[in-house]
């Protein structure tokens, strides 16, 4: 099956949240050897990430591609950016808290997110928006 | 009700203290469910007892609605005879669309693996806390199954009524004219039920004192040695008890068959049809 390697996918609203789930799920089952529970990492991170994008900038995008590492394995990259407020301490922002005191979402917040990714990055800076690097590799 | 409900819980020894345990995973339940519900659906959907033609209308149920509900009920704790009975309830749904209750379990069980896995990954829980809310969670998901079981044992139980039932049936007895009886034997003949209509005829010979009873194999699929066999004993039971016994409904190909089992003629009285055998029975009994 011909499968594309690239999405880019609009964050605008609450919909596209949902949106780039169901899309991502499809990406992944067509590119990538996930087994379910890494799937549903990837979708976790990306349902919190996205909403982060539309709660604190209003809009955003997220970028999924295919990654091939030269011993063949496959990984997938989700970037997000957007041009928000950005963040002034992101050593603060990525201190685990405990998750009922988050609002967003599920509240797994940035430092879940983390937790989930094998490679993770933030790039921010107050006043200069966000874009965020989340990266899983295939096991097999 | 009430008391199997309770003796459930002291059984597995869930108190208020699994309910607190369980609260932080409930909310992170509470958020994420309905995703994660949806990620699992496509899972679901590909094996092999899905595949086995769960009724459209039926999907989203199966799949959403009883799922969610059961793992909400978990999570909270919330035992009361009101939830019980609601899951009792869906288990009964299950079986009765023919989904498997144990195939069931095990995705009930398996999302919510899934679900304490991305809890304790992300850092929901203190370390000191991930084996105390696994325990509760066990707890719980044991008090399910033995409502899933419960449902099971009411379905074999009603199985066994209904096999019970259906032994009735197949060996009726017709009791047509004075002293007169008709036993139409329809289906296979397993050795079983042979012995089985042979029993419930001579008891029927004795009930009704009976002169003659008439035997129809016009129903009965296979003929073999075995079923020969029987109607031999039967037919001479009959004998002793002082009564006639009559086959009726024999075929041209069951006759052949028998012919070459090597049953001797004399030792039956036959009737090609029923209606040829009761006029035999009714000069017989009159004639007495």
């Amino acid at each position: 099956m011909d499968a594309a390697e690239r999405l880019e996918i609009k964050i605008a609203n609450e919909a596209d949240i949902l949106k780039s789930r169901n899309k991502i799920r499809v990406f992944i089952m067509n590119n990538l050897h996930f087994s379910l529970l890494e799937r549903m990492h990837a979708l976790t991170a990306l349902s919190e990430l996205t909403r982060n994008i539309f709660k604190y900038a209003g809009e955003g995008k997220v970028v999924a591609d295919i990654l091939q590492k030269p011993n063949g394995k496959k990984g997938i990259q989700l970037v997000f950016s957007d041009s928000g407020p950005g963040i002034p301490d992101i050593d603060e922002a990525l201190k685990p808290k405990p998750i009922s005191k988050y609002q967003t979402g599920m509240g797994i917040g940035l430092s879940g997110s983390k937790k989930l990714a094998d490679e993770f990055d933030i790039e921010s800076a107050e006043g200069k928006g966000t874009i965020i690097t989340w990266i899983r590799w295939e096991r097999h | 009700m009430e008391e199997t409900g309770q003796r459930r819980l002291k059984f597995v020894d869930f108190t208020k203290k699994d309910v607190k345990r369980l609260k932080k995973f409930t909310e992170f339940v509470e958020d994420s469910i309905d995703m994660y519900l949806q990620d699992m659906n496509d899972y679901f959907k590909r094996l092999p007892e899905f595949l086995k033609e769960i009724p459209k209308e039926h999907h989203n149920r199966v799949l959403n609605e009883i799922p969610k509900d059961i793992i909400l009920t978990i999570s909270k704790g919330n035992f009361d005879s009101e939830s019980l009975a609601q899951i009792r309830k869906y288990a009964g749904f299950i079986t009765e669309i023919g989904v498997s209750l144990d195939w069931y379990y095990g995705i009930i069980s398996y999302t919510f693996k899934m679900l304490v896995d991305i809890y304790v990954t992300i850092g929901g829980a203190e370390l000191h806390e991930i084996p105390e809310l696994t325990h509760s969670i066990n707890k719980a998901l044991i008090i399910v199954l033995s409502l899933f079981t419960d449902n099971f044992m009411e379905k074999v139980e009603a199985q066994k009524a209904l096999e019970s039932l259906l032994k009735e049936l197949s060996t009726p007895i017709l009791h047509t004219w004075d002293g007169v009886i008709v036993m139409p034997l329809i289906g296979t003949l397993t050795s079983d039920r042979a012995q089985e209509a042979m029993e419930v005829l001579l008891n029927s010979i004795t009930q009704y004192r009976a002169k003659v009873a008439i035997i129809d194999i016009t129903g009965v699929s296979v003929i073999d040695s075995m079923v020969a066999e029987h109607l031999i004993k039967t037919v001479k039971a009959v004998k002793i008890l002082g009564s006639e016994a009559i086959i009726t409904g024999i075929s041209a190909e069951v006759a052949s068959i028998l012919v070459r089992i090597g049953i001797e003629v004399e030792e039956f009285i036959t009737r090609s049809s029923l209606r040829e055998g009761l006029q035999y029975a009714i000069k017989i009994v009159e004639g007495k």
